[in-house]
């Protein structure tokens, strides 16, 4: 074989490398090389792919032509030098290629590799791989490298990946046009027809329709259909639907692209959907629950191969549409339940709030709420919330009443009472408030409410019975001890045992009647003409005839002087028929009263006049406890002025006795009358 | 008749009705006491005060309108014994009372003595 004649062929690298000064390498002259890197440059310079060889030790690198485009500005200096110097960047080959050295066969897979080709530097694609070279010992001596240029097919995958992109970008933008449209939309049905022409449109199909399971039926809700599309009342779902229901609701979707062909559908069925001019369609049901939730389908009057991206974007349609009319249902039932809410409290008499637990901000009142605040709402609605609260309550109640809020808002309802200074007219009122916790799901307590109701009636009319319950004990207890006195002055003053039993039987029942009157005396005052005609009422009637003269206007007197007051005119009224002016035929009694001022105050001036008549006998006069009622009693008690003068002619006793009770007279910031 | 439980005993009387006025001073009397009073107004009764010191006092709490407590005031103040006798409920007495017995008219004489003395 001749020096120059090998390695053989026209190219480029069989040139230089027959003409290479091989003899100054650690590969020697070329005639001394083994056959084994012959054969192997001889087949890498025949390859069309780009190939080198890295031989020895030292890795003296050889190369073809298709090699050495790649190589770009590293050719041709890299031929015949070893690997590491002559390609600066296969550093982080290294031990990759030592595990070569070892007898491994790599594959490096796409690599993108700098070229130089015609003078540009460009980056292209590239499959590299590497394997051993053995010589004839089976020795490895070598590297055999190849290259595989893939850039086009990079490239083509690069922009399939864009395709994909650009169509999830489109789906993207589709699915935001939705959402934007069924936002504005209120009404379900509104939501489910805008969905439905909105994916007709984008896909072009003949129809979409959108309907409702419920108890296992399919209800049609709304339908979207072109010019030329069969009416929908003709496409029935649930029992007539285009493939078993179970199909249906067992998948994410049912694709059909031609219903000629598809294996699932029987031929009944295929029957109704050639008749309603569907050949293809696209069915999604969503399940709350196994027995409700909502179907979305999209159906082709012809054949159509469904891309998996439509089904996608039907689904994701189905899934918005669904939780959009849901989201609606919902606001619409809050809505309702929000009204009623609002009719209850705005009807209640009760004032009824919800405040912010926190800030204690008020959230919500109702109209008696704020009526009670008048025109000092404003100033109260603006201002801090807690201090707008307490300072409508009374100060002594507001330290109670911040420990009861300090536990509601840990959750805890409380019921209390206190006051309130109602702002809009500045009166005490009693509350009785249901302060109580309102929680979120989550069992925090972000509102607390309250519900406050007026017991300032209730709180009354407690007192007053409270107070009537006492005034009766006190009244009994007063009485008994009256009793037991007039028993006692009877027994003292009484000559015998039947004398008692009539005076005590006439003083008792005298006082029982006084009690009667008193007991009536709310619906009934008693006045004095009352007091005098119930004690001669009392009298036998006959006595009375012709001889009495009762004169005097109506004057109210006080309950406390009712009781002394009838005991007295009791005794005069008794003694007059039995040893005064009644006692006798002759004899005549005149009762007269009138108001007169003294000493700047009202005084009732009572006069009793009896006038025996002329030659009558008188009995012995027995009047002493009359007498000592008259001139010792009603002074002492009533603060009374009294004169009681018994002679031959007859009795004349009057009394000035004071309308106005000692406290009142006291309240008028003037000295009481002195008493004689 | 017992022996007199009240001998030598001066007791002021305050109350304002005359029939349970004479009630109480037969009670104290029948039991040895020397009435002071009775006394229907504070008034009257602050003027008996001047006049003597009495030993011990009933003191009747509604005098006609009018509350005793000025008389339960100078008691105190003079240190002498006294109940109020009143079927009055104990929330119309001032705190500052609430340590003076009340007994119930009417009064047995034993049951003022044991008050008042006991």
């Amino acid at each position: 074989m001749d020096t120059a004649a090998w390695p053989h062929g026209r190219g480029e690298m069989a040139d230089r490398i027959r003409t290479f000064d091989w003899a100054s390498t650690p590969l020697g002259p070329i005639l001394s090389w083994p056959q084994s890197l012959k054969t192997a440059v001889e087949v890498m310079l025949a390859s069309g792919l780009p190939a080198s060889i890295q031989w020895g030790r030292e890795a003296i690198l050889l190369y073809n032509d298709a090699n050495a485009r790649l190589l770009g500005g590293l050719h041709p200096v890299a031929l015949g030098r070893p690997v590491f110097d002559a390609l600066p960047t296969r550093h982080s080959w290294e031990p990759a290629l030592r595990r070569v050295m070892t007898g491994e066969s790599i594959a490096f897979g796409e690599q993108r590799v700098l070229t130089n080709e015609d003078g540009g530097e460009r980056e292209i694609w590239a499959d590299q791989a590497a394997s051993p070279i053995r010589d004839e010992t089976g020795t490895i001596v070598g590297i055999w490298e190849v290259s595989i240029g893939i850039t086009a097919y990079a490239q083509r995958q690069q922009k399939a990946a864009e395709d994909a992109l650009g169509e999830s970008e489109a789906r993207e933008a589709f699915l935001l046009r939705l959402s934007d449209a069924l936002r504005v939309l209120a009404e379900p049905v509104a939501m489910q027809t805008t969905a439905c022409r909105m994916v007709g449109e984008h896909l072009r199909v003949n129809r979409c329709s959108y309907g409702e399971i419920s108890g296992g039926e399919v209800v049609p809700r709304s339908t979207w259909g072109r010019d030329d599309a069969a009416p929908t009342e003709r496409f029935a779902l649930g029992e007539c639907s285009p493939v078993p229901m179970e199909d249906f609701l067992a998948g994410p979707a049912i694709v059909v692209a031609d219903i000629e062909s598809n294996p699932r559908l029987s031929e009944s069925r295929r029957e109704r959907l050639r008749a309603a001019r569907i050949a293809a369609f696209i069915g999604v049901a969503l399940l709350e629950e196994a027995r409700s939730g909502a179907v979305f389908w999209v159906q082709s009057a012809v054949p159509r191969a469904w891309a998996a991206s439509e089904v996608e974007l039907i689904r994701n349609v189905a899934e918005r549409t669904c939780a959009a009319v849901e989201r609606a249902r919902a606001g619409a039932a809050l809505r309702n339940s929000e009204q009623r809410f609002r009719q209850f409290a705005e009807a209640s008499s009760d004032v009824i709030w919800i405040r912010d637990a926190k800030s204690l901000q008020l959230e919500y009142w109702n109209p008696v709420f704020r009526s009670g605040f008048g025109d000092k709402w404003d100033a109260m609605i603006a201002g801090d919330p807690l201090k707008g609260w307490l300072e409508i309550i009374v100060p002594e109640d507001r330290e109670r009443t911040l420990g009861v809020i300090a536990r509601v808002v840990s959750g805890e309802p409380m019921t209390f009472e206190y006051r309130i200074k109602r702002p809009c007219d500045g009166e005490i009122l009693w509350t009785r408030s249901t302060v109580f916790p309102l929680l979120d799901e989550a069992g925090r307590v972000p509102r607390i409410g309250g519900i406050c109701h007026d017991i300032t009636a209730e709180k009354a009319m407690a007192e007053r019975m409270e107070s009537l319950v006492a005034e009766l004990q006190h009244r009994t207890r007063n009485l008994m001890a009256v009793v037991q006195s007039i028993i006692a002055q009877t027994l003292a003053t009484s000559e015998d045992q039947d004398a008692f039993r009539t005076r005590i039987d006439e003083r008792l029942i005298a006082l029982s009647r006084v009690q009667s009157l008193l007991s009536r005396s709310e619906q009934q005052p008693i006045t004095i003409g009352a007091l005098v005609q119930l004690e001669l009422d009392a009298l036998d009637r006959n006595v009375l005839r012709n001889r009495v003269e009762v004169s005097g206007p109506d004057v109210r007197v006080r309950n406390s002087t009712v009781q002394i007051l009838t005991l007295a005119l009791h005794e005069l009224a008794t003694n007059a028929r039995k040893y005064g002016a009644l006692a006798t035929s002759q004899g005549r009694l005149r009762i007269r009263w009138h108001v007169e001022s003294i000493e700047g105050f009202p005084s009732l001036l009572l006069s009793w006049i009896e006038e025996r008549g002329v030659g009558v006998a008188v009995k012995p006069d027995r009047r002493g406890y009359g007498r000592e009622l008259i001139e010792r009693a009603l002074p002492y008690t009533l603060n009374a002025e009294t004169r009681y003068e018994l002679d031959e002619a007859g009795l004349r006793c009057t009394i000035a006795l004071p309308l106005a009770g000692r406290d009142q007279r006291n309240e008028a910031h003037e000295r009481p009358p002195t008493r004689p | 008749m017992n022996a007199p439980q009240l001998a030598h005993k001066r007791v002021l009387v305050v109350e304002d009705d005359y029939l349970v006025a004479m009630d109480i001073v037969r009670t104290l009397e029948r039991a040895g006491a020397e009435v002071i009073g009775p006394a229907p107004a504070v008034e009257a009764a602050l003027d008996a005060l001047e006049q003597a010191v009495p030993d011990g006092a009933i003191l009747d709490i509604n005098l006609g309108g009018e509350m005793a407590f000025p008389v339960a005031d100078a008691l105190m103040a003079l240190g002498v014994p006294f109940i109020f006798a009143t079927g009055y409920d104990a929330q119309v007495i001032p705190l500052r009372f609430t340590h003076v017995k009340r007994c119930e008219k009417p009064m047995a004489s034993e049951q003022i003595c044991a008050a008042l003395f006991g």
